[in-house]
């Protein structure tokens, strides 16, 4: 795991952590060689989830009166779910066809948690990052089985 | 009355990983895992975030920061309040054993004593 995908998987941790934090903690994720990337990439990424709904809970009311109501906001946000969503999408069938894993899907899957900052929109990106996660398996799955993609 | 919740086992080690002296994240899994004989890895993700509940319980202090590198680096300790509540886990999980194991001895003799009759 490269200290550069390390700091990509930071960005999914509220600033105010990551700047206290952030040292810290890729510098056991770095030194963990013993454990299993991928299994230390979720826990970074479960991590920053928690991190961010606690930082969500404690100021409700702020966030959902500022954040929700901004149409350009949701449309941005919608747009990164939909690109998350073909990003994991695509990772899911590499794995899944053993094909060589690539790391360029990896920032797709990572703005989404990023951008969201309320547990309504951790929410509405969850939904919708499964429904188009599903919905571009269903497309490569097609395209693998008509076309020859992905052998 | 019911005392506190019984602490997840991370949780656990880490308390425990801190009772002799204060240590960093990294000193902090490596002990841990030492201590479980490999068999609880910390991850980076779940070492933190255990970190950060006990921080904020007031289980565990921060000692001193030191930079490294360029890097910052925390120690922790554990406060009296940290001792006190791996003192009563320790006592929690003592009791269940001995139940158990009370058990255990009794089914043990009972079907040897079945072995030498028959």
């Amino acid at each position: 795991m490269t200290r550069l995908l390390i700091r990509l998987v930071l960005l999914t941790y509220p600033r105010d952590y990551r700047r206290a934090y952030g040292d810290e903690i890729a510098e056991v994720a770095l030194r963990s060689r013993r454990t299993l990337p991928l299994r230390e990439l979720a826990a970074l990424v479960g991590g920053g989830a928690r991190q961010r709904f606690r930082q969500a809970r404690a100021r409700p009311a702020r966030a959902v009166t500022i954040v929700l109501p901004r149409p350009f906001l949701m449309a941005t946000n919608a747009l990164i779910v939909l690109l998350s969503g073909v990003g994991t999408g695509v990772l899911l069938a590499r794995l899944l066809f053993r094909q060589k894993l690539g790391t360029l899907c990896a920032p797709y899957c990572v703005d989404v948690y990023v951008t969201a900052a309320t547990p309504q929109q951790w929410a509405l990106c969850l939904v919708l990052g499964v429904a188009v996660c599903a919905a571009a398996f269903r497309l490569l799955a097609a395209a693998r089985r008509r076309l020859g993609i992905f052998p | 009355m019911p005392g506190p919740a019984p602490l997840r086992e991370p949780t656990y080690f880490i308390l425990a990983a801190l009772l002799d002296q204060p240590r960093h994240g990294y000193a902090v899994a490596d002990e841990v895992e030492a201590m479980s004989k490999g068999r609880v890895r910390l991850t980076a993700g779940t070492l933190y975030g255990a970190l950060d509940r006990l921080l904020t319980e007031g289980l565990v202090l921060v000692d001193r920061e030191e930079t490294v590198q360029g890097r910052r680096r925390r120690y922790y300790r554990l406060s009296d309040d940290g001792r006190e509540r791996l003192a009563l886990e320790v006592e929690r999980m003592e009791q269940a054993v001995a139940a158990a194991g009370a058990k255990l001895r009794g089914a043990r003799r009972r079907s040897a004593s079945k072995a030498a009759t028959a």
